[in-house]
């Protein structure tokens, strides 16, 4: 029974991979997620440019002919240290960026901004989808719910790798042609680590937006459902951090710790004992999230 | 009610979508290794009893029992139970054979049998040539036709059909008769249909719902009286000697119906076999000279429907 259930799972997140794939819908929103990517890093290859001439002009450095030419030393020096602690207002956090490629930065702060926006566009429509048309009937009478929709969150966090990957390598080709300097094994490296962090960060906004897909029954409710859920947790996590404070106030920081964003920060650090545990909350936050949904819907009429 | 040959079985099943009823008691045996026909009205509760009965819908109230294993579950039924929903589509941009692959997967069919059971239930509906075609390129009739496939995928003990001749031109109509009249011994088919011609032609069992209850189950030959029935139809200007047939037959229930076009004649199978009734009738009606339009045993279903829904 066990090895039948796997079996189900991993078929239907084969085939939910393929059907993605498949789409014009998600064939556009690739090609916009990669160019958006490259744009925005070559953008801030330009805007790391002019600060790199301003910052060399203030700490009278001799002034860059080419972008990244000068920021190793401008990485190195003290006052440039200082700005990003002050900047960051945590010191460890700080001292920990400085030492990652700044493309890596633009990179992972690109994705881990725009992917969960991806995502929640894309994802809370899968089972809806399905439901409306009717075709969930067609696997559902062959395997169990809880296989077909563990099958369509594997399937989904599968696909959400390649515009990762493939935007990762646009990053990485801007900088190979604006930066050569800066496009080296440790910038591949970095790009590499931060992807698989921001898949990890991904997954509890899958988990999100399958829960929420199994409760609804049309496409465009289900979207829209998603997008305001999204909103309502961004609202709460900056309203938690807001109030947070002493007293009966401490209640607000648990708050953070049951919503994606709240490990965001962890996931930058390179100390696995800030990462792991991160780690272990987004995948429990991706399961609960799940969950709430499959609850539902493993009972509900098809 | 319980017994070892029934493919499906339902014990007071009580189904309500908020004020609506559409199941209300149903009470049903279909035995096994039968083609049965569901009939009803719109709304009679035909496609909420296949809903129900394959778990996409829950009862409220009631007992359903599959394969006598008790109330559908994936996990045990999977690849023994199949159906074809009545307005479900395709996932439209996946290709033909990919999609009958995915189904026969997920039904177990063991994967070096998956490619020929696939071609097979292809080759049945006459898809075979557009196995590599996007399911959105296809046409309705083509793709209810891979529909009525995807139900016949590795064999499966139970299949649950829903108007499965819905929006197919006549041609498909005769291959999917021909298709369901070779079902393999000891497979059930429930066919849910508004064509009660269709139905007549290739089931031999028949269960009538109206307003969520069963009115009437029988065999087809019971409901239509066909081993124990023969009408005559014949034309308006006859008038046949009803009194000299009785007493060549007075075993025999002789009627003139329907303003004297029918002659009905009911007589029990073990005194008359068929044969002895056609020669002394139509002999006859021939020496009297009377037009014989057509021969037929039995009334139609759409009658026979009709009268118990009365």
């Amino acid at each position: 029974m066990m090895i039948k259930c796997l079996r189900d799972i991993w078929t239907v997140a084969r085939h939910e991979l393929l059907d993605s794939v498949r789409g014009k819908r998600f064939a556009v929103v690739l090609l916009v997620y990669i160019a958006g990517t490259m744009l925005a890093c070559n953008a801030c290859i330009s805007v790391l440019h002019r600060l790199e001439n301003q910052i060399s002009e203030t700490l009278m450095l001799s002034a860059s002919s080419s972008p990244g030419a000068v920021t190793d030393a401008l990485m190195k020096s003290k006052s440039f240290q200082r700005m990003i602690i002050e900047l960051v207002k945590d010191r460890e956090v700080a001292m920990e960026l400085l030492s990652v490629p700044p493309l890596a930065l633009i990179y992972a702060g690109l994705a881990f901004t725009f992917t969960p926006i991806l995502i929640m566009l894309s994802t809370p429509s899968r089972i809806a989808h399905e439901l409306a048309s009717g075709s969930a009937r067609f696997a559902l009478v062959r395997t169990t719910r809880g296989a077909w929709c563990t099958g369509k969150f594997l399937g989904q966090a599968l696909e959400i790798i390649l515009p990762l990957m493939l935007s990762a390598v646009g990053a990485w080709a801007i900088a190979r042609i604006r930066v050569p300097d800066m496009a080296d094994t440790t910038v591949v490296w970095a790009l590499i680590t931060y992807g698989w962090k921001v898949w990890i960060y991904c997954l509890a906004f899958i988990g999100l937006g399958l829960g929420v897909s199994q409760f609804c029954r049309s496409v465009n409710h289900a979207t829209a459902f998603g997008l305001i859920i999204w909103t309502g947790l961004t609202v709460l996590y900056h309203a938690a951090n807001h109030y947070a404070g002493e007293g009966l106030r401490e209640a607000w920081n648990i708050v953070p710790v049951l919503l994606p964003a709240g490990h965001r920060l962890a996931l930058w650090r390179s100390d696995p004992t800030r990462v792991i545990p991160a780690i272990v909350y987004l995948v429990t936050i991706a399961m609960v999230y799940f969950s709430i949904g499959h609850i539902f819907f493993r009972k509900r009429n098809l | 009610m319980n017994d070892r040959t029934s493919a499906l079985e339902f014990t007071d099943v009580f189904k309500r979508f908020g004020r609506r009823v559409a199941l209300d008691g149903l009470s049903m045996r279909i035995p096994r290794g039968i083609t049965c026909g569901l009939v009803g009205s719109n709304g009679a509760g035909k496609t909420t009893s296949i809903a129900v009965a394959t778990g996409l819908l829950n009862q409220n109230r009631g007992t359903v029992n599959i394969l006598n294993e008790g109330a559908f579950d994936p996990a045990r039924h999977s690849g023994r139970v199949s159906m074809m929903p009545q307005d479900s589509d395709l996932p439209l941009y996946a290709r033909v054979k990919d999609i009958l692959t995915f189904y026969a997967r997920l039904q177990a069919v063991p994967s070096r049998q998956i490619a020929t059971e696939v071609e097979r239930v292809l080759n049945w509906v006459n898809l075979s040539d557009r196995a590599d075609a996007p399911v959105r390129t296809l046409s309705h009739g083509m793709r209810r036709r891979i529909v009525v496939a995807q139900a016949f995928l590795g064999s499966p003990e139970l299949v649950l059909l829903d108007e499965p001749m819905s929006g197919l031109d006549p041609r498909e109509v005769i291959n999917i008769r021909k298709l369901l009249n070779r079902r393999g011994d000891g497979n059930t088919v429930v066919i849910s249909s508004h064509n009660l011609h269709e139905l007549e032609l290739v089931c031999d069992h028949v269960v009538f719902i109206e307003k969520g209850k069963l009115v009437r189950q029988d065999s087809m030959d019971a409901i239509t009286g066909r081993t124990q029935t023969t009408i005559f139809r014949l034309s308006s200007c006859s008038d046949p000697s009803i009194e000299k047939l009785r007493k060549m037959l007075p075993d025999a229930v002789l009627e003139q119906r329907k303003k004297g076009t029918e002659l009905f004649c009911q007589y029990s199978g073990s005194t008359h076999s068929v044969a002895d009734i056609n020669r002394i009738i139509l002999g006859s009606l021939l020496e009297d000279g009377v037009e014989i339009l057509e021969v037929r045993r039995g009334q139609k279903l759409e009658s026979a429907y009709i009268s118990h829904s009365e």
